[in-house]
C-alpha cells in the first residue's frame, strides 16, 4: 500500500494556475496525471454572463482541507492538490482547479473527478453572477 | 442569539447578521419561523424569498453542522444560514 498525499488544498485570493498544481503533484513514482480547470464562462442559462464573484464561508478553507484527505484516503498511493479561488474572477479565468497524480491513469482520473465533484458537494462556496443585462444572481439559490 | 446570513440569505434578508432574543432551549425550526416573519420580502430579480431559500439552505450551530431541528439553542449560539453551495 502507497501512501496517499494531500499537496495542497486551499482556498486562494490570488488567480489560479495550472502549472502550479501539476509542478506539486508530479513524482517520479507517478505515470499518470489528470487535472482539471473549472473556468468562468460568459453564458449561463441561455443570458450572457459578464463577471462573477466567489466568496467562502470562514470555514471553507478547512472544509476543502478535509474533502482532499477524505479523497486521498480512498485511493492509494495519489498525490492531490486543490485549489478554490474567491473574490472577483472575469471570464476565462479559473475558479477551481484540482489534479491527481498517481502510479496508473485509472487510480489519477478517479481521485481527480471525485475530488472535484466533492469539493462542489461540500466546500461552502457562493458563486453571484452578473448578467450584461444587468441582473444578478446568486447561483443554485432558488430553484 | 446571533444570526449570520451568507450569499443568498444576505441578499434576501438585508442584513449580514442580526442579534436576535429568544427564549432559552428554542429549537431552530421555531427561530426559521422567526427569521421568516421577519423578513418577509419579495422576489427581487433573481433573488428568491428568504423563506425560500431557508428551505433549500443548511445551517451550522458554532461553526458545527447542526441537522436536529430541534435541539435546544441558547442565547450564546452563532447560528450560520448557507444556501446551496454553487462553488466550482
Amino acid at each position: 500500500m502507497n501512501i496517499s498525499v494531500v499537496v495542497e488544498a486551499t482556498i486562494s485570493e490570488a488567480p489560479l494556475r495550472m502549472e502550479t498544481a501539476l509542478a506539486a503533484v508530479q513524482s517520479t513514482d507517478c505515470g499518470a496525471v489528470v487535472s482539471f480547470s473549472g473556468v468562468v464562462r460568459n453564458h449561463d442559462g441561455g443570458r450572457e454572463v459578464d463577471a462573477l464573484t466567489y466568496i467562502a464561508h470562514p470555514s471553507a478553507p478547512e472544509v476543502i482541507g478535509e474533502v482532499a484527505a477524505e479523497i486521498a484516503a480512498r485511493h492509494d498511493g495519489v498525490r492531490l492538490w486543490a485549489a478554490h479561488r474567491v473574490g472577483p474572477l472575469a471570464i476565462g479565468d479559473a475558479a477551481l482547479i484540482a489534479s491527481a497524480a498517481a502510479p496508473h491513469r485509472g487510480r489519477a482520473f478517479a481521485a481527480c473527478s471525485e475530488l472535484v465533484d466533492t469539493i462542489k458537494e461540500r466546500v461552502p462556496i457562493w458563486k453571484e453572477q452578473f448578467f450584461s443585462d444587468g441582473g444578478v444572481e446568486w447561483v443554485g439559490a432558488g430553484e | 442569539m446571533l444570526i449570520r446570513y451568507f450569499a443568498a440569505a444576505k441578499a434576501a434578508a438585508g442584513v449580514e447578521q442580526e442579534t436576535l432574543e429568544f427564549s432559552d432551549g428554542v429549537a431552530l425550526t421555531d427561530v426559521i419561523y422567526h427569521l421568516i416573519e421577519l423578513h418577509p420580502g419579495t422576489e427581487v430579480g433573481h433573488t428568491p424569498t428568504l423563506a425560500k431559500i431557508l428551505a433549500r439552505s443548511s445551517f451550522l450551530r458554532n461553526e458545527v453542522a447542526l441537522r436536529d431541528f430541534g435541539e435546544p439553542l441558547g442565547p450564546a449560539d452563532v447560528i450560520d444560514i448557507l444556501p446551496p453551495f454553487a462553488g466550482g
